[in-house]
Parts: structure tokens; C-alpha cells; sequence
């Protein structure tokens, strides 16, 4: 009776862990079976994998600001600001591209550094600082220049485009990212200094965490991270739009909350969040060869995440229990 | 094309100096409209009886102009098209998109829609998507080429040919990168904007557009309303033009024609598109003013406000937009038939007015509300008639 009990309780703790991967499969496997070859396609999959870059980028540094308990709206007005110096300062100024692209990794660690300041130091909630900064920056990005800047230096796209084993490389940066922040935070103490700050400031400190430095640092990551994201994004396009990086944000926080669903149920995580980036895009991808478009891929992209958040607290109940 | 994507003279010179037009807008925003209204004039008849010429012409049902040349659309048989739409939620995309649909099937090609959902992530995601399925061609609808440079360059090396749908004026050369171009006439658009204006206030027009400066074909459209003014009256009409981003439509196009308005002696408002009006209208009935309303597009459901008795609205331009996407149809199929593409579809534009409206059925079908055939004209083209 007893183990019957505990292999329950095994089962619905790999259910909960493992639901959106296993849900990624089905989905394959549902368009696989709707769709067949037009969707099982090589094509299908290097669109799939090949396109979400610069979302995962934004998502990751988001999920460092949301790990140590801070919200980060800024990163679109960042992104922003990078994409549009990246062609403003190649494109407009004659810049070359390698100074133009280091003033926009630039400009998001000075962002990160006010947003720490005005947060860390003045004590303003960050959801507050980061709503006004997302904002401003994104005006900024109009003032600039407020419509596209095409002919941005053909390398960048080269350094983001080209391909290996079918793949842009902008996907394996992405992928390295996830790499390196699964590295830092699963398997080294400032990892698990991230996660003390983020569940409890007061304890954190009195342990002699640097709690402050640790807040501001991943807000400047977070912004800095942004901007990258900004200048992948420059490159895919091979140009320079204001208007490029507002509909991402949503996006992103959708990624790193559908990401606390698996591989580390409860906690954000970088493979999580790697999951949800490419399970939604699966989706959307599917929904699009099917024939749907519109309205159709914002309920998927919602319904997965409430859905998702709601079984994987159900089950850590069940195995709980 | 080239010309219009490359960086005008608005160039700010260096980050810092982002922040001047911020600073500026706060020290303008507290002291109202932009003065300097002209005091009225006696009407010009000479001026008035031209803009009145263009009006009437313009007012008249449409006819199909476009002369060819004729090819052998057979060929395309069995090619696939994808449709890359910047957003595929507005009546306009699904208007344009169902002619071109109903044209192809026509012709026997397979296409492909993508909704870019608004978003340019999206839409380079459909670019990257139609290479990756190798597609014949790929039609980017209202999407500007320069947008796309590097996924442009990667259908091109790919040796899929780019027909950009609704991107420059019809009279201007293609952008680079697009191996044919189909649009309206925007130019046009503006100058029977501005021939409405003087035929309506004796060219005696104190008058404002409302542009929406981050739609690239607001420019020659805007173009098209100044030369207007300048050819018409010079001397007797002023035009003052505000900006709303299209993304600021429902929160700025309000208030910026309120502050519009407040300068009694402004009779015309010019929103450049008529998804615009349903925030001039209540601004301007708010105010109290009089003053009129002209745009374009006469978008479904929108144009029909021209029949309500008392409504400022007073001239919408449109284009019949099932036979905007037989015309792109037809440039799409002259390139996979290695026929030439053409430089100009010749899509027709008409006026409507509270005069012409009462008679119209907007909800009707396309044929009964603009008049002129097109179906069999374009199938008599293309050998399939």
C-alpha cells in the first residue's frame, strides 16, 4: 500500500517536472500526425529553433532580475535603444560595426546602472523604476530616428545569420547563454545566492550575502542582456527599427513563468525557460501551417501558460500529498 | 525606393542630443496650436472650379485602365506563393488577401499566408519560414523591404524573387531588393485630399493633417496633400500637419485634434488614414467645431459614417482592395512566368462624399461600390479567359 503510495507520488513529481516537455512531444506529434510532411519537415524545425533567439536572450536576462525578487520592464526600451544606436551609429555615423555594436552593450549596462541605482540605493520598487525606464528608453529610440534604418553593415548579419548544421548561429548563442546560466546558477555559490536573495532579502543579509550588489548586478545584467538581444536582433533583420522590440516583453515574462513549470518545478530555471521558449513556437508554428493565424496563437500562447502554471501546481500537490 | 529608405536630413547627431526633441515637446506642449492662421479670403472661382474638376472626375465610378502586356499564366501552374501580411487582424489584409487568393486559385498556384501579427520578430519569422520551404515567391505586404534587408538577401540568394504589396507610391521606383512593386497611388490620394479641401471651403482652407509618420507610405501621401495646396491655392489655404504613431492612434489622435480645433478658424481636419477618424470625430464634435473630415482608405464599416446625418466625417478615398490583390495576382504571376513585371498596376482610387455615399451600399459587393470589372479583364490577360 505504501508503495503504491510513494510510486504515485513518484509519478506525479516526474509528471510535474517533466509536463511541458512531454507536452512539447505530443505536440509534435498531434501536427505530425494533422499536418505530416509540411510539418515534420526539416524546414519546419530550423524555422522552429532558428527564429527564437532573441527572445531566449531577453528571456534569460529577465529571469536573472526575477531571481533575486526584482522586475525588470525595462529590457524592451533597452533593447530598443540598442538596435537603434546599432544603425544609427553604423549606418547614419559611419561608425564600424564592432564600435558601433560595443556602444550598444554599452548603453544597456548604463541602463542596468541607473535602473540599480534608482532601485538598490533610493529604495523605489522596481516594477515602478523599470515601468518609467522601459518607457523612456523606448522614446528615446523614436528620438533617434523614428522610422527603419536599412543597410546596417552586411557582417553583423553574417556573425548572426550564418548557418551551422542548418542553424543560424544566432540560435547558438542563445544556446550557449542557456548553458552558461544553467552553469552559474545550479552549480556555483553565487547560484545559490541568487536563489537565497530572491526567497528571503532579510535572512540573505544577515548570512553576509551582498544582497545590494547582488539586486544591482542583475539588473545590469538584465539590461545588458537586453541589449545584446537588441543587437542579435539588428543583425537577423540586417536593419534598424524603433518599433522592433515593444512586442517582446510579454513574451518574455510568458517564457520565464512557463518555465518555472519544468525541469525545476517552482523555481526559475534556464532550461525551463530554454523549454517554454521553444514549446510556445512549436505551437504557433503548428497552428500557423494548420491554417490558423491572429487571435487563434494568443489563445495558445496564454491558455499553455495558465494551463501549464495550473497542472504543475496540481501535481506538486499530488506528489506532495 | 532606395531613395525613400535612406536616412533624411532628421538625423540626430549623437545620442545625447535624443533627448532635445523631449525637452522641446515640453516647452511647446504648453503653448497651443501653431499660430500664424491666415485670415480669410474671398473665394477664388478659377481655383475652385479646378478642385471642383478633379473632385467630380474622381467621384465617378472606376474602369479598368490597366493595358498589360497579356502572358501565359499557365505556366505558374502549381508554383506556391507565401504571403507575408504585416498583420493579418484588420479588414484591409483580409480584403486584399481574399482577391489575390481567389486570383491564384484562378491560375492554379499555391499560396501560403503569414500573419505578422504586427510584430517584425513575426514577420521575419515568416520570411525565414517561406526560404526554409523554399517558396516560388514571396509577396511582403505592407512590410518594408529595408526592414528585411538580411532575409531579403537570403531569398534572393535562395533565387526567390520579393513582390512588395503597398510599400511605396505606385509612381515611385520599386525598394531595393523587391523584384516588382504593386501599390496605391498614395501621391494621388493626397492631392484629391487637398482637391476635396478646396472645392469644399471656396480655397479657403485652414486646414490640419494628421500624419502617422512611422507608415512609410504616409510620406508621398503627405506629399500628394502639400503639392495639392501649392498647385490649387497657394496663397488662400494653410496647412499645419501633427503627428500621431500609429501605435498611439487611440491615445494622441483625440487630444491632438482637440488642440487642432481649439483654433476656430481650422474647417478641415486630414487624418492620412481612416482608421484615424473614429478618434477625430468625437474630438471634434467635443470642441464644438465645425470643421470637416477627409481620409482614405474607406475601410468597411468605416466609410459607412459618411451617410450619417450631422457626422463631420465628409470624404473618404478608397481603392477597390479585391482587385488590389488581383493586381498584385497579377505582377506575382508575370515573375513566376518569367514574363516582365510591370511598374505600374494602375489600381484605381474613387471618392466618396455625403453626395455619392447616399446611393452606395458599402456593405455590397466591391463591383457595386466602386463599379468596373476586373476578373475577366485580368483573366483575358493572363490567357485564361
Amino acid at each position: 500500500m505504501e508503495s503504491r503510495g510513494r510510486t504515485r507520488q513518484t509519478f506525479f513529481a516526474f509528471a510535474g517536472r517533466y509536463g511541458v516537455v512531454m507536452a512539447w512531444a505530443l505536440l509534435i506529434a498531434l501536427f505530425g500526425v494533422l499536418l505530416g510532411s509540411s510539418f515534420l519537415a526539416v524546414s519546419t524545425f530550423q524555422t522552429i529553433f532558428g527564429t527564437q533567439a532573441v527572445l531566449l536572450i531577453l528571456s534569460l536576462g529577465l529571469l536573472l532580475a526575477l531571481l533575486v525578487g526584482e522586475f525588470d520592464l525595462s529590457i524592451v526600451g533597452a533593447m530598443s535603444i540598442s538596435v537603434m544606436l546599432v544603425g544609427v551609429l553604423n549606418v547614419l555615423h559611419g561608425w564600424p560595426i564592432w564600435l558601433a555594436v560595443l556602444a550598444a552593450l554599452g548603453s544597456g549596462v548604463v541602463i542596468g546602472a541607473i535602473n540599480a541605482l534608482l532601485v538598490v540605493r533610493l529604495g523605489i520598487a522596481s516594477i515602478v523604476v523599470t515601468l518609467g525606464a522601459g518607457t523612456f528608453w523606448s522614446g528615446v529610440g523614436y528620438g533617434l530616428y523614428a522610422t527603419t534604418i536599412p543597410g546596417i553593415d552586411p557582417r553583423l548579419s553574417s556573425v548572426m545569420n550564418g548557418r551551422l548544421l542548418g542553424l543560424p548561429l544566432g540560435f547558438y548563442y542563445a544556446a550557449a547563454l542557456t548553458v552558461a546560466f544553467w552553469y552559474v546558477v545550479a552549480l556555483t555559490p553565487l547560484g545559490r545566492y541568487l536563489y537565497f536573495v530572491g526567497a528571503n532579502r532579510t535572512v540573505s543579509q544577515l548570512s553576509g550575502i551582498r544582497v545590494d550588489l547582488i539586486r544591482g548586478g542583475s539588473l545590469v545584467v538584465s539590461a545588458t542582456l537586453a541589449s545584446f538581444a537588441g543587437i542579435v536582433l539588428a543583425g537577423m533583420l540586417g536593419s534598424s527599427t524603433p518599433s522592433a522590440s515593444s512586442t517582446y516583453l510579454l513574451p518574455a515574462f510568458a517564457a520565464v513563468f512557463l518555465g518555472t513549470t519544468t525541469i525545476q518545478v517552482g523555481k526559475f530555471n534556464p532550461w525551463g525557460t530554454f523549454v517554454a521558449v521553444y514549446f510556445l513556437i512549436t505551437g504557433i508554428t503548428g497552428l500557423q501551417l494548420y491554417g490558423f493565424s491572429g487571435w487563434v496563437v494568443d489563445v495558445f500562447y496564454g491558455g499553455s501558460l495558465v494551463a501549464a502554471v495550473a497542472l504543475s501546481r496540481g501535481f506538486a500537490r499530488k506528489s506532495a500529498a | 525606393m532606395e531613395s525613400k529608405m535612406r536616412p533624411s536630413r532628421r538625423v540626430v547627431r549623437s545620442p545625447l542630443a535624443a533627448l532635445v526633441p523631449v525637452v522641446a515637446s515640453l516647452l511647446v506642449a504648453g503653448c497651443g496650436p501653431a499660430g500664424g492662421v491666415k485670415s480669410a479670403a474671398p473665394a477664388d472661382d478659377k481655383c475652385v472650379a479646378a478642385a471642383k474638376a478633379k473632385v467630380d472626375a474622381a467621384k465617378a465610378p472606376v474602369t479598368f485602365t490597366f493595358g498589360g502586356p497579356s502572358f501565359n499564366a499557365s505556366a505558374a501552374r502549381g508554383k506556391t506563393i507565401y504571403w507575408i501580411a504585416t498583420t493579418g487582424d484588420i479588414p484591409f489584409t483580409k480584403a486584399v488577401y481574399g482577391g489575390f487568393e481567389a486570383a491564384a486559385k484562378a491560375a492554379g498556384v499555391k499560396v501560403n499566408f503569414f500573419d505578422g501579427r504586427g510584430q517584425t520578430s513575426e514577420q521575419l519569422r515568416g520570411m525565414q519560414q517561406a526560404i526554409a520551404a523554399k517558396a516560388d515567391l514571396i509577396v511582403l505586404q505592407a512590410i518594408p523591404v529595408g526592414l528585411m534587408g538580411a532575409a531579403v538577401s537570403a531569398a534572393k540568394s535562395a533565387g526567390i524573387p520579393i513582390v512588395e504589396a503597398f510599400n511605396v507610391d505606385s509612381t515611385a521606383p520599386k525598394s531595393a531588393g523587391a523584384t516588382a512593386s504593386v501599390s496605391f497611388a498614395y501621391s494621388q490620394v493626397g492631392g484629391l485630399l487637398a482637391a476635396n479641401v478646396a472645392a469644399g471651403s471656396g480655397c479657403n482652407a485652414t486646414a490640419v493633417a494628421i500624419n502617422s509618420s512611422d507608415v512609410p507610405v504616409s510620406v508621398p501621401e503627405m506629399d500628394g496633400i502639400k503639392a495639392g495646396f501649392r498647385e490649387l491655392c497657394p496663397s488662400t489655404c494653410k496647412l499645419d500637419v501633427r503627428d500621431a504613431l500609429i501605435a498611439d492612434w487611440s491615445t494622441k489622435v483625440g487630444p491632438l485634434t482637440q488642440n487642432a480645433v481649439a483654433d476656430r478658424k481650422v474647417n478641415w481636419l486630414l487624418p492620412v488614414y481612416d482608421g484615424m477618424v473614429q478618434f477625430v470625430t468625437p474630438a471634434v464634435r467635443q470642441a464644438n467645431s465645425t470643421a470637416k473630415i477627409a481620409s482614405f482608405n474607406a475601410s468597411p464599416g468605416i466609410v459607412d459614417d459618411l451617410k450619417t446625418s450631422g457626422s463631420p466625417f465628409t470624404v473618404d478615398i478608397g481603392a477597390p482592395l479585391g482587385w488590389a490583390g488581383w493586381a498584385v495576382a497579377d505582377q506575382s504571376l508575370r515573375i513566376l512566368t518569367g514574363a516582365a513585371p510591370v511598374n505600374d498596376e494602375k489600381i484605381p482610387l474613387r471618392v466618396f462624399d455625403k453626395a455619392n455615399a447616399k446611393g452606395i451600399d458599402f456593405k455590397g459587393a466591391e463591383t457595386a461600390i466602386y463599379g468596373g470589372s476586373y476578373v475577366n479583364e485580368y483573366k483575358r490577360l493572363w490567357g485564361l479567359g
